[in-house]
Protein backbone atom coordinates (compact mmCIF):
# COMPACT_ATOMS: atom_id res chain seq x y z
CA UNK A 1 0.00 0.00 0.00
CA UNK A 2 1.01 3.08 -1.08
CA UNK A 3 1.81 5.81 2.17
CA UNK A 4 2.05 8.86 0.04
CA UNK A 5 -0.29 10.00 -2.38
CA UNK A 6 -0.57 13.05 -4.78
CA UNK A 7 -3.75 14.75 -4.87
CA UNK A 8 -5.60 16.58 -6.62
CA UNK A 9 -8.49 18.58 -4.89
CA UNK A 10 -10.96 20.22 -7.36
CA UNK A 11 -13.19 22.92 -5.77
CA UNK A 12 -14.92 25.94 -8.00
CA UNK A 13 -13.47 28.88 -6.29
CA UNK A 14 -9.91 29.01 -4.29
CA UNK A 15 -8.71 32.97 -3.07
CA UNK A 16 -8.84 34.30 0.10
CA UNK A 17 -12.21 36.42 1.12
CA UNK A 18 -14.02 34.18 -1.90
CA UNK A 19 -14.43 31.12 0.27
CA UNK A 20 -17.44 29.04 1.39
CA UNK A 21 -17.37 26.47 3.99
CA UNK A 22 -16.27 23.64 1.32
CA UNK A 23 -13.69 25.82 -0.41
CA UNK A 24 -12.31 26.91 3.06
CA UNK A 25 -12.16 22.94 4.03
CA UNK A 26 -10.65 22.15 1.06
CA UNK A 27 -7.48 24.37 1.52
CA UNK A 28 -6.94 23.31 5.19
CA UNK A 29 -6.60 19.28 3.54
CA UNK A 30 -4.80 20.50 0.95
CA UNK A 31 -2.30 22.45 3.04
CA UNK A 32 -2.52 19.40 5.90
CA UNK A 33 -2.03 16.85 3.88
CA UNK A 34 0.99 18.54 2.02
CA UNK A 35 2.45 18.68 5.44
CA UNK A 36 2.13 14.93 5.98
CA UNK A 37 4.39 14.19 2.87
CA UNK A 38 1.27 13.65 0.40
CA UNK A 39 1.34 16.08 -2.62
CA UNK A 40 -1.33 18.50 -3.45
CA UNK A 41 -2.96 20.21 -6.04
CA UNK A 42 -5.55 22.48 -6.71
CA UNK A 43 -7.55 22.47 -9.73
CA UNK A 44 -9.75 25.34 -9.58
CA UNK A 45 -11.64 28.45 -11.59
CA UNK A 46 -10.88 31.94 -12.41
CA UNK A 47 -14.14 33.30 -10.51
CA UNK A 48 -14.12 34.58 -7.09
CA UNK A 49 -18.51 34.91 -6.92
CA UNK A 50 -20.43 32.29 -6.46
CA UNK A 51 -23.51 34.07 -7.83
CA UNK A 52 -21.73 35.68 -10.95
CA UNK A 53 -19.42 33.09 -11.81
CA UNK A 54 -17.15 36.04 -13.65
CA UNK A 55 -14.03 35.32 -14.76
CA UNK A 56 -12.09 37.93 -11.88
CA UNK A 57 -8.94 36.27 -11.68
CA UNK A 58 -6.34 35.36 -14.38
CA UNK A 59 -5.96 31.71 -15.99
CA UNK A 60 -2.16 29.73 -15.04
CA UNK A 61 -0.64 28.60 -12.08
CA UNK A 62 0.06 30.30 -8.90
CA UNK A 63 1.20 29.29 -5.42
CA UNK A 64 -1.65 29.78 -2.82
CA UNK A 65 0.55 29.28 1.37
CA UNK A 66 2.74 26.64 -0.72
CA UNK A 67 0.38 25.16 -2.92
CA UNK A 68 0.45 25.05 -6.69
CA UNK A 69 -2.92 26.34 -7.46
CA UNK A 70 -4.18 26.07 -11.18
CA UNK A 71 -6.71 28.05 -12.51
CA UNK A 72 -9.12 27.55 -15.25
CA UNK A 73 -11.52 29.87 -16.98
CA UNK A 74 -15.41 29.50 -16.20
CA UNK A 75 -16.75 28.47 -19.97
CA UNK A 76 -20.49 28.33 -19.00
CA UNK A 77 -22.64 30.03 -16.66
CA UNK A 78 -26.16 30.69 -17.79
CA UNK A 79 -28.15 32.27 -15.26
CA UNK A 80 -31.47 32.91 -16.85
CA UNK A 81 -30.76 29.14 -17.60
CA UNK A 82 -30.35 28.31 -13.97
CA UNK A 83 -32.97 30.43 -12.59
CA UNK A 84 -35.60 28.84 -15.37
CA UNK A 85 -34.53 24.79 -13.96
CA UNK A 86 -33.90 25.85 -10.69
CA UNK A 87 -37.24 27.29 -9.72
CA UNK A 88 -39.04 23.99 -11.35
CA UNK A 89 -36.38 21.58 -9.32
CA UNK A 90 -37.44 23.79 -6.08
CA UNK A 91 -41.29 23.16 -6.72
CA UNK A 92 -40.87 19.67 -7.56
CA UNK A 93 -41.73 19.73 -11.23
CA UNK A 94 -39.94 16.94 -13.15
CA UNK A 95 -37.35 17.51 -15.29
CA UNK A 96 -35.76 14.65 -18.00
CA UNK A 97 -32.20 14.13 -17.31
CA UNK A 98 -31.13 16.52 -19.98
CA UNK A 99 -33.06 19.36 -18.87
CA UNK A 100 -31.15 18.71 -14.89
CA UNK A 101 -27.59 18.16 -17.02
CA UNK A 102 -28.90 21.74 -18.99
CA UNK A 103 -29.15 22.89 -15.32
CA UNK A 104 -26.18 21.85 -14.00
CA UNK A 105 -23.66 23.28 -16.98
CA UNK A 106 -25.64 26.41 -16.89
CA UNK A 107 -24.52 26.79 -13.06
CA UNK A 108 -20.39 26.84 -13.53
CA UNK A 109 -18.83 24.90 -15.79
CA UNK A 110 -15.26 24.51 -17.24
CA UNK A 111 -14.24 23.05 -20.03
CA UNK A 112 -10.57 23.31 -19.74
CA UNK A 113 -10.12 22.02 -16.34
CA UNK A 114 -12.37 18.96 -17.48
CA UNK A 115 -9.71 18.56 -20.11
CA UNK A 116 -6.54 19.09 -17.93
CA UNK A 117 -8.03 16.22 -15.62
CA UNK A 118 -9.22 14.09 -18.87
CA UNK A 119 -5.17 14.53 -20.13
CA UNK A 120 -3.34 14.57 -16.50
CA UNK A 121 -5.47 11.66 -15.06
CA UNK A 122 -3.28 9.37 -14.66
CA UNK A 123 -0.37 11.82 -13.17
CA UNK A 124 -3.02 12.15 -9.78
CA UNK A 125 -3.27 9.11 -7.52
CA UNK A 126 -6.88 10.63 -6.21
CA UNK A 127 -8.95 13.86 -7.12
CA UNK A 128 -11.48 15.41 -4.53
CA UNK A 129 -13.93 17.04 -5.28
CA UNK A 130 -16.06 19.32 -3.22
CA UNK A 131 -19.08 20.33 -2.92
CA UNK A 132 -21.42 18.37 -5.09
CA UNK A 133 -23.89 20.62 -6.31
CA UNK A 134 -21.44 22.60 -9.28
CA UNK A 135 -21.06 21.25 -13.00
CA UNK A 136 -17.41 21.46 -12.18
CA UNK A 137 -17.58 18.49 -9.83
CA UNK A 138 -20.37 16.61 -11.95
CA UNK A 139 -18.24 16.85 -15.45
CA UNK A 140 -15.25 16.61 -13.28
CA UNK A 141 -16.30 13.39 -11.48
CA UNK A 142 -17.38 11.74 -14.57
CA UNK A 143 -13.71 11.49 -16.01
CA UNK A 144 -11.84 8.93 -13.80
CA UNK A 145 -14.59 7.75 -11.32
CA UNK A 146 -12.62 5.25 -9.97
CA UNK A 147 -10.21 7.87 -8.61
CA UNK A 148 -12.13 10.49 -7.50
CA UNK A 149 -13.70 11.12 -4.00
CA UNK A 150 -16.51 13.11 -3.94
CA UNK A 151 -17.03 15.48 -0.35
CA UNK A 152 -20.26 16.66 -1.07
CA UNK A 153 -21.03 19.23 1.89
CA UNK A 154 -24.79 17.73 1.67
CA UNK A 155 -28.17 19.53 2.89
CA UNK A 156 -31.62 18.22 2.65
CA UNK A 157 -32.69 20.24 -0.64
CA UNK A 158 -34.85 19.77 -3.76
CA UNK A 159 -31.48 19.63 -5.67
CA UNK A 160 -30.37 16.41 -3.71
CA UNK A 161 -32.78 14.42 -5.65
CA UNK A 162 -32.24 15.26 -9.41
CA UNK A 163 -31.84 11.33 -11.29
CA UNK A 164 -27.94 12.75 -12.33
CA UNK A 165 -26.52 12.91 -8.55
CA UNK A 166 -28.09 9.55 -8.44
CA UNK A 167 -24.71 8.46 -11.14
CA UNK A 168 -22.27 10.64 -8.99
CA UNK A 169 -22.44 9.76 -5.79
CA UNK A 170 -22.86 5.82 -6.62
CA UNK A 171 -20.12 5.68 -8.94
CA UNK A 172 -17.39 7.63 -7.18
CA UNK A 173 -14.29 5.89 -5.43
CA UNK A 174 -15.51 7.42 -2.23
CA UNK A 175 -17.57 10.07 -0.85
CA UNK A 176 -16.47 11.95 2.61
CA UNK A 177 -19.07 12.87 4.68
CA UNK A 178 -18.72 15.96 7.60
CA UNK A 179 -21.03 14.77 9.98
CA UNK A 180 -22.86 11.61 11.09
CA UNK A 181 -26.10 13.21 9.93
CA UNK A 182 -25.13 14.38 6.71
CA UNK A 183 -23.87 11.09 6.20
CA UNK A 184 -26.87 9.50 7.33
CA UNK A 185 -29.33 11.74 4.69
CA UNK A 186 -27.01 10.49 1.73
CA UNK A 187 -27.22 7.12 2.51
CA UNK A 188 -31.34 7.44 2.15
CA UNK A 189 -30.76 8.92 -0.78
CA UNK A 190 -28.16 7.56 -2.48
CA UNK A 191 -27.36 3.93 -2.91
CA UNK A 192 -23.90 4.08 -1.69
CA UNK A 193 -21.61 1.13 -0.83
CA UNK A 194 -20.81 1.17 3.22
CA UNK A 195 -17.16 0.75 2.30
CA UNK A 196 -16.78 3.93 0.22
CA UNK A 197 -18.50 6.07 2.46
CA UNK A 198 -16.78 7.82 5.84
CA UNK A 199 -16.97 10.75 8.13
CA UNK A 200 -14.06 13.12 8.04
CA UNK A 201 -14.60 16.70 8.91
CA UNK A 202 -12.22 19.83 9.67
CA UNK A 203 -10.12 20.57 12.01
CA UNK A 204 -10.96 23.30 14.49
CA UNK A 205 -8.44 24.80 16.76
CA UNK A 206 -7.29 27.82 18.13
CA UNK A 207 -5.20 30.02 16.73
CA UNK A 208 -3.58 31.45 19.83
CA UNK A 209 -4.52 32.97 23.27
CA UNK A 210 -7.97 34.58 22.93
CA UNK A 211 -8.22 38.33 23.82
CA UNK A 212 -11.94 38.99 24.40
CA UNK A 213 -11.85 42.49 26.22
CA UNK A 214 -9.17 44.01 24.06
CA UNK A 215 -11.60 43.16 20.87
CA UNK A 216 -14.70 44.80 23.08
CA UNK A 217 -12.27 47.42 23.73
CA UNK A 218 -11.24 48.05 19.96
CA UNK A 219 -15.00 47.82 18.57
CA UNK A 220 -15.97 49.78 21.99
CA UNK A 221 -18.67 46.83 22.75
CA UNK A 222 -19.89 47.15 26.37
CA UNK A 223 -22.67 45.38 25.98
CA UNK A 224 -23.25 41.40 26.34
CA UNK A 225 -24.52 40.23 22.34
CA UNK A 226 -25.42 37.26 20.52
CA UNK A 227 -23.36 36.52 17.71
CA UNK A 228 -23.98 35.53 14.36
CA UNK A 229 -20.81 34.54 11.90
CA UNK A 230 -20.85 33.40 8.32
CA UNK A 231 -22.08 34.66 5.11
CA UNK A 232 -25.32 36.78 5.36
CA UNK A 233 -28.25 35.42 3.13
CA UNK A 234 -31.22 33.95 2.57
CA UNK A 235 -29.91 30.08 2.46
CA UNK A 236 -29.03 31.44 5.73
CA UNK A 237 -31.69 32.77 7.84
CA UNK A 238 -29.66 35.96 8.55
CA UNK A 239 -32.91 38.08 7.77
CA UNK A 240 -34.82 35.70 10.04
CA UNK A 241 -32.76 35.81 12.70
CA UNK A 242 -32.79 40.10 12.64
CA UNK A 243 -36.72 39.28 12.88
CA UNK A 244 -36.58 37.28 15.73
CA UNK A 245 -34.31 39.70 17.76
CA UNK A 246 -36.50 42.28 16.94
CA UNK A 247 -39.47 40.78 18.67
CA UNK A 248 -37.09 39.33 20.88
CA UNK A 249 -36.19 43.47 21.85
CA UNK A 250 -39.59 44.32 21.46
CA UNK A 251 -41.06 42.18 24.22
CA UNK A 252 -38.08 41.55 26.31
CA UNK A 253 -36.32 43.92 29.19
CA UNK A 254 -32.64 43.16 28.42
CA UNK A 255 -29.69 44.82 27.36
CA UNK A 256 -28.18 41.96 24.97
CA UNK A 257 -27.86 43.14 21.45
CA UNK A 258 -27.21 41.22 17.87
CA UNK A 259 -23.80 41.47 16.34
CA UNK A 260 -22.84 40.13 12.51
CA UNK A 261 -19.72 39.11 11.40
CA UNK A 262 -18.59 37.98 7.79
CA UNK A 263 -19.43 38.38 4.24
CA UNK A 264 -22.46 39.60 2.16
CA UNK A 265 -24.64 42.07 2.46
CA UNK A 266 -27.43 42.57 5.14
CA UNK A 267 -30.41 45.49 5.40
CA UNK A 268 -31.01 46.76 8.75
CA UNK A 269 -33.56 49.49 9.42
CA UNK A 270 -33.30 52.15 11.56
CA UNK A 271 -34.80 50.34 14.51
CA UNK A 272 -32.63 47.26 14.07
CA UNK A 273 -29.59 49.27 14.22
CA UNK A 274 -30.28 50.29 18.05
CA UNK A 275 -29.63 46.76 19.19
CA UNK A 276 -27.59 45.02 15.82
CA UNK A 277 -23.97 45.84 15.07
CA UNK A 278 -22.45 44.18 11.88
CA UNK A 279 -18.42 44.77 11.76
CA UNK A 280 -18.58 42.44 8.03
CA UNK A 281 -15.77 40.68 7.49
CA UNK A 282 -13.32 40.35 10.17
CA UNK A 283 -9.12 38.76 9.87
CA UNK A 284 -8.75 35.70 11.89
CA UNK A 285 -7.17 36.86 15.03
CA UNK A 286 -10.14 38.99 15.41
CA UNK A 287 -12.63 36.79 14.75
CA UNK A 288 -11.37 34.39 17.13
CA UNK A 289 -11.83 37.43 19.57
CA UNK A 290 -15.46 37.88 18.69
CA UNK A 291 -16.14 34.59 19.47
CA UNK A 292 -14.23 34.41 22.61
CA UNK A 293 -16.39 37.90 23.80
CA UNK A 294 -19.99 36.64 22.74
CA UNK A 295 -22.32 35.62 25.08
CA UNK A 296 -24.08 33.23 22.91
CA UNK A 297 -23.65 31.95 19.54
CA UNK A 298 -26.87 31.82 17.10
CA UNK A 299 -26.79 29.49 13.84
CA UNK A 300 -30.18 30.34 12.41
CA UNK A 301 -29.52 28.24 8.87
CA UNK A 302 -31.15 24.84 8.18
CA UNK A 303 -28.68 24.50 5.37
CA UNK A 304 -25.60 23.01 6.91
CA UNK A 305 -23.07 19.99 6.46
CA UNK A 306 -20.88 20.51 9.46
CA UNK A 307 -21.15 24.60 10.64
CA UNK A 308 -17.72 25.35 10.78
CA UNK A 309 -18.74 28.48 12.98
CA UNK A 310 -20.77 26.28 15.09
CA UNK A 311 -17.55 24.47 16.28
CA UNK A 312 -15.45 27.77 16.56
CA UNK A 313 -17.33 29.23 18.85
CA UNK A 314 -17.54 26.04 20.88
CA UNK A 315 -14.18 25.95 20.38
CA UNK A 316 -13.92 29.66 22.04
CA UNK A 317 -16.90 28.00 24.89
CA UNK A 318 -19.67 29.92 24.18
CA UNK A 319 -23.14 28.24 24.02
CA UNK A 320 -24.97 27.68 20.91
CA UNK A 321 -28.42 28.22 19.53
CA UNK A 322 -29.20 26.80 16.55
CA UNK A 323 -32.10 25.93 14.29
CA UNK A 324 -34.26 22.93 15.03
CA UNK A 325 -34.55 22.13 12.26
CA UNK A 326 -31.10 21.61 10.85
CA UNK A 327 -30.84 18.18 11.79
CA UNK A 328 -26.94 18.61 11.98
CA UNK A 329 -26.57 21.55 14.16
CA UNK A 330 -29.13 20.02 16.19
CA UNK A 331 -27.03 16.74 15.94
CA UNK A 332 -24.07 18.20 17.41
CA UNK A 333 -25.82 20.13 20.32
CA UNK A 334 -27.27 16.99 21.36
CA UNK A 335 -24.06 14.83 20.94
CA UNK A 336 -21.68 17.99 22.75
CA UNK A 337 -24.64 18.83 25.14
CA UNK A 338 -23.58 22.27 24.24
CA UNK A 339 -26.88 23.97 23.03
CA UNK A 340 -30.49 24.57 22.27
CA UNK A 341 -32.10 24.56 19.26
CA UNK A 342 -35.48 26.71 18.55
CA UNK A 343 -38.83 25.70 16.08
CA UNK A 344 -40.08 28.77 16.21
CA UNK A 345 -39.87 32.67 17.45
CA UNK A 346 -41.50 31.26 20.60
CA UNK A 347 -38.70 28.72 21.57
CA UNK A 348 -36.37 31.35 20.29
CA UNK A 349 -37.16 33.69 22.59
CA UNK A 350 -37.60 30.97 25.87
CA UNK A 351 -33.85 29.64 25.18
CA UNK A 352 -32.50 33.30 24.63
CA UNK A 353 -34.16 33.76 28.15
CA UNK A 354 -33.28 30.72 29.77
CA UNK A 355 -29.61 31.22 28.68
CA UNK A 356 -29.85 34.58 29.96
CA UNK A 357 -31.64 33.21 33.17
CA UNK A 358 -28.95 30.23 34.23
CA UNK A 359 -25.82 31.61 33.77
CA UNK A 360 -24.14 28.52 35.37
CA UNK A 361 -25.96 26.28 33.11
CA UNK A 362 -25.02 28.44 30.10
CA UNK A 363 -21.30 28.32 30.91
CA UNK A 364 -21.64 24.56 31.29
CA UNK A 365 -23.07 24.31 27.64
CA UNK A 366 -19.98 26.14 26.24
CA UNK A 367 -17.32 23.87 28.65
CA UNK A 368 -19.39 21.03 27.00
CA UNK A 369 -18.62 22.51 23.38
CA UNK A 370 -15.43 23.52 23.44
CA UNK A 371 -14.61 19.44 25.30
CA UNK A 372 -16.61 17.82 21.97
CA UNK A 373 -14.32 19.81 19.28
CA UNK A 374 -11.64 19.40 21.26
CA UNK A 375 -11.80 15.63 21.52
CA UNK A 376 -13.28 15.03 18.15
CA UNK A 377 -12.24 17.90 15.77
CA UNK A 378 -8.32 18.14 15.98
CA UNK A 379 -6.51 18.29 12.85
CA UNK A 380 -4.68 15.18 14.03
CA UNK A 381 -8.02 13.73 14.32
CA UNK A 382 -9.62 14.58 11.28
CA UNK A 383 -5.99 13.38 8.82
CA UNK A 384 -6.04 10.22 10.75
CA UNK A 385 -10.00 9.93 9.62
CA UNK A 386 -9.00 11.58 6.50
CA UNK A 387 -6.17 9.09 5.64
CA UNK A 388 -7.82 5.94 6.66
CA UNK A 389 -10.81 6.91 4.40
CA UNK A 390 -8.89 6.98 1.44
CA UNK A 391 -6.80 3.70 2.69
CA UNK A 392 -10.44 2.06 3.13
CA UNK A 393 -11.41 3.25 -0.59
CA UNK A 394 -8.38 2.30 -2.15
CA UNK A 395 -8.68 -1.12 -1.01
CA UNK A 396 -12.07 -1.78 -1.99
CA UNK A 397 -11.28 0.28 -5.24
CA UNK A 398 -8.27 -0.51 -6.30
CA UNK A 399 -4.18 -0.92 -5.12
CA UNK A 400 -2.55 2.52 -5.38
CA UNK B 1 -11.62 3.18 14.45
CA UNK B 2 -11.35 6.63 13.94
CA UNK B 3 -14.46 6.67 12.31
CA UNK B 4 -16.61 6.11 15.58
CA UNK B 5 -16.07 8.76 17.10
CA UNK B 6 -17.56 12.19 17.16
CA UNK B 7 -19.18 11.48 20.82
CA UNK B 8 -18.71 13.04 24.14
CA UNK B 9 -19.42 11.86 27.57
CA UNK B 10 -20.70 15.12 29.79
CA UNK B 11 -22.15 15.60 32.86
CA UNK B 12 -24.26 18.41 34.26
CA UNK B 13 -26.43 19.41 31.29
CA UNK B 14 -28.92 17.38 29.70
CA UNK B 15 -30.27 19.54 26.50
CA UNK B 16 -33.27 17.25 25.99
CA UNK B 17 -34.47 17.97 29.61
CA UNK B 18 -33.96 21.38 29.26
CA UNK B 19 -35.75 21.74 25.52
CA UNK B 20 -38.72 19.79 27.23
CA UNK B 21 -38.72 22.53 30.28
CA UNK B 22 -38.62 25.24 27.28
CA UNK B 23 -41.58 24.03 25.07
CA UNK B 24 -43.60 23.52 28.50
CA UNK B 25 -42.66 27.07 29.52
CA UNK B 26 -43.96 27.71 25.21
CA UNK B 27 -47.34 26.37 25.78
CA UNK B 28 -47.86 27.95 29.56
CA UNK B 29 -47.43 31.43 27.78
CA UNK B 30 -49.92 30.12 24.64
CA UNK B 31 -52.40 29.39 27.57
CA UNK B 32 -52.22 32.97 29.43
CA UNK B 33 -52.62 35.12 26.39
CA UNK B 34 -49.09 36.48 26.42
CA UNK B 35 -48.14 36.11 22.87
CA UNK B 36 -50.77 37.82 21.67
CA UNK B 37 -49.80 40.76 21.76
CA UNK B 38 -46.74 39.58 19.79
CA UNK B 39 -46.79 40.80 15.74
CA UNK B 40 -45.24 37.31 14.12
CA UNK B 41 -46.29 38.32 10.57
CA UNK B 42 -42.39 39.83 9.74
CA UNK B 43 -40.89 36.48 11.12
CA UNK B 44 -43.63 34.33 9.37
CA UNK B 45 -43.05 35.49 6.30
CA UNK B 46 -39.33 34.53 6.52
CA UNK B 47 -39.95 31.15 8.13
CA UNK B 48 -42.34 30.20 4.94
CA UNK B 49 -39.20 30.79 2.67
CA UNK B 50 -38.24 27.37 4.14
CA UNK B 51 -41.24 25.46 3.97
CA UNK B 52 -40.36 24.82 -0.08
CA UNK B 53 -37.32 23.21 0.97
CA UNK B 54 -37.65 21.03 4.34
CA UNK B 55 -40.20 18.54 4.99
CA UNK B 56 -39.70 18.82 8.87
CA UNK B 57 -40.68 22.35 8.62
CA UNK B 58 -43.66 21.74 7.13
CA UNK B 59 -44.51 18.59 9.14
CA UNK B 60 -43.95 20.67 12.41
CA UNK B 61 -46.18 23.50 10.28
CA UNK B 62 -49.21 20.91 9.44
CA UNK B 63 -49.18 19.65 13.38
CA UNK B 64 -49.31 23.02 14.53
CA UNK B 65 -52.05 24.49 11.99
CA UNK B 66 -54.73 23.72 14.32
CA UNK B 67 -53.86 25.85 17.17
CA UNK B 68 -53.56 29.29 14.90
CA UNK B 69 -56.78 28.26 13.23
CA UNK B 70 -58.76 27.57 16.79
CA UNK B 71 -59.43 31.52 17.36
CA UNK B 72 -60.56 31.75 20.94
CA UNK B 73 -63.91 33.77 21.04
CA UNK B 74 -64.70 33.50 24.42
CA UNK B 75 -64.10 36.50 27.17
CA UNK B 76 -60.63 37.55 27.93
CA UNK B 77 -59.83 39.18 30.87
CA UNK B 78 -60.19 43.01 30.82
CA UNK B 79 -57.42 45.57 31.94
CA UNK B 80 -56.03 48.33 32.88
CA UNK B 81 -52.08 48.87 33.82
CA UNK B 82 -52.97 52.49 34.73
CA UNK B 83 -53.66 52.19 38.62
CA UNK B 84 -55.47 55.93 39.19
CA UNK B 85 -57.94 55.67 36.31
CA UNK B 86 -57.97 51.66 36.45
CA UNK B 87 -62.09 50.82 37.34
CA UNK B 88 -63.35 53.29 35.02
CA UNK B 89 -61.10 52.34 32.15
CA UNK B 90 -61.65 48.63 32.91
CA UNK B 91 -65.77 49.25 33.21
CA UNK B 92 -65.62 51.69 29.56
CA UNK B 93 -63.70 48.87 28.17
CA UNK B 94 -65.89 46.04 28.99
CA UNK B 95 -68.81 47.94 27.37
CA UNK B 96 -67.22 48.67 24.53
CA UNK B 97 -66.28 45.20 23.99
CA UNK B 98 -69.69 43.96 24.77
CA UNK B 99 -71.16 46.33 21.97
CA UNK B 100 -68.37 45.24 19.63
CA UNK B 101 -68.89 41.27 20.20
CA UNK B 102 -72.75 42.08 19.22
CA UNK B 103 -71.50 42.48 15.69
CA UNK B 104 -68.55 41.32 15.46
CA UNK B 105 -69.42 37.50 16.87
CA UNK B 106 -70.77 36.38 13.68
CA UNK B 107 -67.73 37.43 11.68
CA UNK B 108 -65.60 36.15 13.99
CA UNK B 109 -67.63 32.21 13.60
CA UNK B 110 -67.60 32.52 10.12
CA UNK B 111 -63.96 33.17 10.24
CA UNK B 112 -63.18 30.40 12.32
CA UNK B 113 -65.81 28.06 10.67
CA UNK B 114 -63.46 28.85 7.47
CA UNK B 115 -60.16 28.20 9.76
CA UNK B 116 -61.20 24.81 10.76
CA UNK B 117 -62.17 24.03 7.42
CA UNK B 118 -59.18 25.31 6.10
CA UNK B 119 -57.18 23.67 8.46
CA UNK B 120 -58.95 20.20 7.86
CA UNK B 121 -58.43 20.04 4.00
CA UNK B 122 -54.58 20.91 4.40
CA UNK B 123 -54.26 18.19 7.04
CA UNK B 124 -55.82 15.57 4.69
CA UNK B 125 -54.13 16.29 1.33
CA UNK B 126 -51.29 15.59 3.46
CA UNK B 127 -52.50 12.40 4.77
CA UNK B 128 -53.81 11.17 1.80
CA UNK B 129 -50.86 11.92 -0.26
CA UNK B 130 -48.62 10.92 2.39
CA UNK B 131 -50.82 7.63 2.01
CA UNK B 132 -50.15 7.10 -1.66
CA UNK B 133 -46.48 8.17 -1.60
CA UNK B 134 -46.24 4.97 0.78
CA UNK B 135 -48.28 2.83 -1.32
CA UNK B 136 -46.08 3.51 -4.32
CA UNK B 137 -43.03 3.20 -2.38
CA UNK B 138 -44.10 -0.14 -0.91
CA UNK B 139 -44.51 -0.86 -4.81
CA UNK B 140 -41.21 0.00 -6.01
CA UNK B 141 -39.49 -1.89 -2.96
CA UNK B 142 -41.87 -4.97 -4.35
CA UNK B 143 -40.47 -4.15 -7.72
CA UNK B 144 -36.79 -4.11 -6.73
CA UNK B 145 -36.90 -7.19 -4.84
CA UNK B 146 -38.38 -9.26 -8.15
Amino acid sequence: MKQHWKIAYVCPRYAAGAAGGAENLIQSWAERMRDRGHRSEVLTTCARDHTTWKNELPPGEVTVNGIKVRRFEITSHDREKQDFFGEKIIHGQPLTRAQEEEWIDAVARSESLCDFIDQHRDEFDLFIFAPYLFGITYRGMKIAPERSILVPCLHDEPYAYLKIFQDLFSQAGGVFFNSASEQALAHRIFAIDRERSCRVGMGIELPGQLRPESFREKFAIDSPYLLYAGRREGGKNTGLLIEYFRLFKQHQGTDLKLLLMGTGDVSLDQEARRWTRDLGYLPVEEKWNCYAASEIFCQPSTNESFSIVLLESWRAGKPALVNAFCPVTRDHCLRSQGGLYFRDYYEFEECLLYFLDHPDRTNLMGENGRRYVEKNFTWEEVLDRLEEGINKMTKSNFEL
Amino acid sequence: MKNEVFEINTSGVDVETIMERVCERVEEKRRTGIYERYNLSGALALEMNNLRSDDAYLNYYLKTIWRAADVDLGDFEIYSKTFLIGRPAVWLKKVIWKLLKFYTFRLFSQQKDYNARMASIVQGLDAKYERRLAALEEKIGHLRQD
